[in-house]
């Protein structure tokens, strides 16, 4: 299942993530073992005129065994990390 | 060192390619109005994402500014782009001594009121989402050769999607007053702050 926490379109040039309240009411109604993955989206063009968009894929842990708090500081965490490794990133 | 070449049909061929391309590609550009001193040059300033950021400062300059275009790029996009030179494209090739021609070469370019030169100080390709910018040096030559004939012009453009499929650049420029940068480190600085605040606004938008 994909969820968009933000709940609303946001610039892709943040660098803040705000995870809304939905998305720990529902983590907490899954029953069966799920794993939280929190992709971060990138695009850019460099040397073409088509866009690209960069994948950045982060392992948020285990739902029921991460709290709302840490979910969110994982999430921004890494986001912020996703931004340092695209100006890298091979293009 | 490749330099501009005047051919009406050409030139005229390019423009129409550009501006069917950015129609076609972009939902909008947007980008606000700044006053421009018709007595001197400009020399535009500007962040380097894609090939699409000279398509889009082409057309800025065409819709605002007003000036003959001449935009400063590698030796080795001007030999993959031949046409850009039909648009007042001229290379620059970092690693020979012909550096120094194409410096002052855009630099005597800004000796003429109607003359824009784009320059991309950071010299290669880098992320649209970038936070930092890191400038080469050789623009601060043409500043100085220069002297005071031009007006400095800052742009940085960000591009987003939101709601769209198709992208929307907004371009966001600043007339900086005192062009009188003695060091790279000051120049830099000065663009840093107009990025940094144009970021701003770009993270304000909210679909």
């Amino acid at each position: 299942m994909v969820v968009f926490p933000q709940g609303q379109l946001i610039s892709n040039h943040t660098t803040e993530i705000v995870v809304e309240k939905g998305i720990e009411r529902l983590i907490k109604n899954i029953k069966g073992p799920c794993q939280i993955v929190y992709s971060c989206a990138l695009i850019d063009y460099f040397e073409s005129l088509k866009p690209s968009v960069f994948f950045h894929l982060y392992d948020c842990g285990i739902a029921g065994e991460v709290s709302f708090n840490e979910l969110t500081a994982r999430i921004n965490d890494f986001h912020q990390q996703a931004l340092k490794d695209q100006i890298n990133v091979a293009h | 060192m490749i330099y501009p070449k005047k051919n009406r049909l050409f030139k005229w061929m390019v423009h129409t390619y550009v501006y069917w391309l950015t129609i076609r590609q972009f939902k909008e550009i947007n980008f606000n109005a700044i006053t421009i001193d018709n007595s001197r040059s400009v020399l535009l300033i500007a962040n380097h994402f894609s090939i699409w950021d000279t398509f889009i400062l082409l057309r800025v300059n065409h819709k605002l500014l007003k000036k003959k275009f001449h935009v400063m790029m590698l030796e080795s996009t001007a030999l993959k782009e031949p046409f850009l030179k039909y648009a007042g494209g001229f290379s620059i090739n970092k690693k020979s001594r012909d550096m120094v021609n194409s410096l002052d070469f855009a630099a005597e370019l800004l000796r003429d009121p109607n003359n824009l030169v784009l320059i991309f100080p950071q010299g290669k390709l880098y992320s649209n989402l970038i936070t930092e910018l890191e400038f080469e040096k050789g623009i601060i030559q043409v500043i100085k050769k220069a002297a005071d004939n031009f007006q400095l012009i800052f742009a940085a453009t960000f591009m987003e999607n939101f709601d769209n499929l198709k992208p929307v650049a907004n371009v966001h420029l600043a007339a900086v007053p005192d062009s009188n940068f003695n060091t790279i480190a000051d120049l830099q600085q000065a663009y840093q702050q107009h990025y940094t605040n144009s970021r701003q606004q770009q993270i304000q938008i909210v679909k």
